[in-house]
């Protein structure tokens, strides 16, 4: 999460222009479509950070890719530019995302399970959200074996542990501290 | 291989699983966004506390010591091989602590607490005592006036250190600094034998395990593990585990001083302290000052000694002393004490560099170890020209107090009149008598490894010294008379030992000593 904090500063400045001009809906759609961009495009990303290429070609390039942009967006990759912050362009649009949920109320969980989730399941965890929390969340569902069973579902700091895989992680660990092994 | 008794094992089995919970977890928790030199910094865990634990994946503990804007620096205390980018960091809600009760005496124990030495875990009910916690303020305190023999005769005598006292133990690397303070450990079994223990804590910090296991043997020998728990930080631990290892100790010491107990702590030593916290505090970025320590290393150390303590005898006030750990509450008692015996290693005997500097402006007076000395077979190699303790004085009992009041100053001008000697020139019979006392007081504060003397064997022998009744004695039979006298004494004249012992210094006990020392001492005259 390199350049994190400057990319906070972006995007707090993002959001309340656009706050201001009532487009933060429109924005986060830009911005959501640039990172799907950023994320597909190994050459937009080698773009970006390359230092070789002028500012001017950048600008040029992402004015052509985005045209559709709000003109929020448009601005902010100038200024990103301008201050040769645009390499980071992906982690300001992730920032905007986030700080944007969390003023609309709705935040980010991810829920890692072994095998996708199915509606039922998915209606149970966003209780659990609610008892957790107290406000619902948009669910991402990531699939990783290694948790076994069970869930882990992670909510902007917080994380509730469900998982087969924790509690076999923690009988290891249990025989592990072995206190009858002289450690000296 | 040893049998194994499958009974055994699966007593074992059951021990370690009966605290293993298999319910769901709900944590605060951050992501770990780099991680090497035993530094990880953590984006997220917004509510962390400074020094709260924090648990990693794999459940590698660390304590938070930089709380910045948008992330937080955690220093690892283990091996962090298995830590990556990305991994989850736990909240523990727990800030560093240790966990103290009856059971830890006679253990060998790391940093936070878990025992290392084979034998199991810490039986019985512990107490969970912070690892940084504020010394206990003036109201609680009482001056030191309990003394704490070290059974080192030079020491005893000479810089005397009480009970909640701060001595700090200096001097070049093999001097003897530990002997003097395992020495001093071993002197407490008296203490332990009577039913009044002296519950030891030897802290042993940027050592080779195989050192750490060999005081652990001689204190095991000499049956001083009994009363005394080690915790160690061994060299091939990570930094951050030598720099609070010391806490870990004080955490100990203030259990038993906070129950009412005296107790006795060993910093072995803190200029290796101070050197594996300068690694922590570069790696954490914080800017370096005098010979590249942080700006609070004074600090460390004033915090840490300041926890030595004599508490007031007066249950009422002590329960209501600062800082108390809620779960002590109710166990408080006054009238205990932490003493501490802080070793500081100096480079060729330079005292005037920072870190010693520092520790005996915090400490209340120092013991001077030289190599000069040590080589030329004086041993314990104290320097009593420029050993003091401030406090000391108050705390010997009045029967040493009368037989070496004279004797640093007696000392003080044979080393003056030394000089001369060395040149051969004829002296008046006046100077050469200072110089042949001082000989034979300098071979009696002689004394062997691991050989405490009770306090009254050191005033009988010093008060044959100081009175001069060895004159007719050779030097180099000084050791062998001692030896004489001492067992004389005990045989014949235990109850004039006995009134030594408890202070008092009567007409009748100083005739004793002298007619025996003259007795004896005549022996050793028709030998020559």
């Amino acid at each position: 999460m390199k350049g994190t904090r400057a990319a906070q500063r972006y995007a707090k400045a993002i959001i309340s222009l656009a706050g201001e001009k009532n487009v933060t809906k429109e924005v986060k759609q830009d911005m959501d479509s640039i990172i799907k961009t950023i994320a597909g495009s190994n050459d937009l990303r080698n773009l970006l950070s390359s230092p070789v290429v002028r500012d001017g070609i950048k600008k040029s390039a992402l004015k052509e890719i985005f045209k559709d942009a709000n003109g929020v967006t448009l601005g902010a990759f100038d200024i990103l530019i301008e201050n040769g912050r645009i390499n980071n362009l992906d982690a300001v649009a992730k920032q905007y995302l986030k700080i944007y949920h969390g003023t609309s109320g709705m935040q980010e969980a991810i829920v890692t399970t072994a095998v996708p989730i199915n509606t039922n399941l998915e209606a149970k965890i966003q209780n659990k959200i609610k008892e957790l929390t107290g406000a619902g969340a948009l669910l991402k569902n990531v699939i990783d074996e290694s948790v076994i069973g069970g869930f882990i579902l992670r909510v902007g700091d917080l994380q509730y542990d469900a998982s087969i895989a924790r509690n076999l992680n923690n009988l290891k660990r249990e025989f592990k501290d072995n206190t009858y092994v002289s450690k000296i | 291989m040893a049998e194994v008794n499958p009974a055994e094992v699966s007593a074992i089995l059951k021990k370690q699983l009966s605290g293993f919970e298999a319910e769901a977890s709900l944590d605060e928790v951050g992501t770990v966004l780099t991680v090497g030199d035993g530094i990880a910094n953590v984006y997220g865990l917004a509510n962390v506390q400074y020094g709260e634990l924090v648990q990693f994946e794999g459940g590698l503990e660390g304590i938070v010591l930089n709380l910045e804007e948008d992330n937080v620096g955690v220093v690892l205390l283990g091996p962090y091989r298995q830590v990556r980018e990305g991994s989850v960091v736990k909240r523990t809600q727990r800030i560093a602590s240790i966990k103290v009760g009856e059971g830890i005496v006679g253990r060998v124990v790391d940093t936070l607490g878990n025992p290392i030495d084979g034998k199991g875990a810490i039986e019985g009910e512990t107490y969970e005592m912070p690892l940084e916690r504020k010394a206990p303020g003036v109201i609680y305190r009482e001056p030191v006036t309990e003394p704490l023999q070290t059974g080192i005769k030079s020491i005893d005598a000479m810089v005397p250190v009480g009970r909640g006292q701060r001595e700090l133990v200096i001097g070049d690397r093999q001097t003897g600094k530990t002997t003097v303070c395992i020495d001093t450990i071993l002197n407490q079994k008296e203490f332990y034998d009577a039913g009044e223990p002296v519950y030891c804590i030897y802290v042993a910090i940027g050592q080779k395990a195989s050192t750490v296991a060999g005081i652990a043997k001689v204190l095991e020998d000499k049956g001083a593990l009994a009363y005394t728990t080690i915790v160690a930080a061994n060299a091939s631990d990570p930094a951050p585990m030598q720099v609070y290892a010391p806490f870990a100790g004080a955490a100990i010491g203030e259990f038993f001083r906070d129950t009412g107990r005296p107790a006795l702590i060993v910093f072995d030593d803190l200029s290796k302290q101070a050197v594996a916290y300068r690694e922590v505090s570069l790696l954490l970025r914080r800017p370096p000052g005098r010979e590249a320590y942080p700006g609070d290393v004074f600090f460390l150390h004033s915090r840490l000694l300041e926890r030595a303590a004599k508490i007031i005898d007066n249950d009422d006030i002590a329960k209501e002393m600062n800082d108390l750990p809620d779960v002590l509450k109710d166990k408080v008692k006054g009238g205990g004490s932490l003493t501490a015996l802080p070793l500081i290693e100096t480079q060729a005997g330079d005292v005037s560099a920072y870190i010693p500097t520092n520790v005996i402006s915090i400490t209340d007076g120092q013991i001077f170890l030289t190599s000069d000395l040590f080589n030329s077979g004086v041993r314990p190699a104290i320097n009593v020209g420029i050993s003091v303790s401030r406090v000391g004085g108050n705390a010997q009992i009045k029967s040493m107090k009368k037989v070496a009041g004279t004797l640093k100053l007696d000392q003080a001008q044979f080393r003056e009149l030394e000089a001369f000697a060395k040149f051969g020139s004829d002296l008046d019979p006046a100077t050469l008598s200072v110089i042949e006392k001082g000989k034979r007081n300098v071979e009696i504060l002689k004394q062997g490894q691991n050989d405490p003397y009770p306090v009254e064997n050191q005033i009988a022998i010093i008060f044959a010294g100081s009175k001069n009744l060895l004159r007719d004695v050779p030097v180099d039979k000084i050791r062998e008379f001692e030896k004489d006298y001492l067992e004389y004494l005990d045989a014949k004249h235990r109850d004039t030992l006995d009134t030594l012992k408890s202070g008092k210094l009567t007409d009748e006990v100083t005739d004793t000593l002298t007619s025996v020392a003259k007795e004896l001492s005549a022996k050793y005259k028709n030998k020559e």
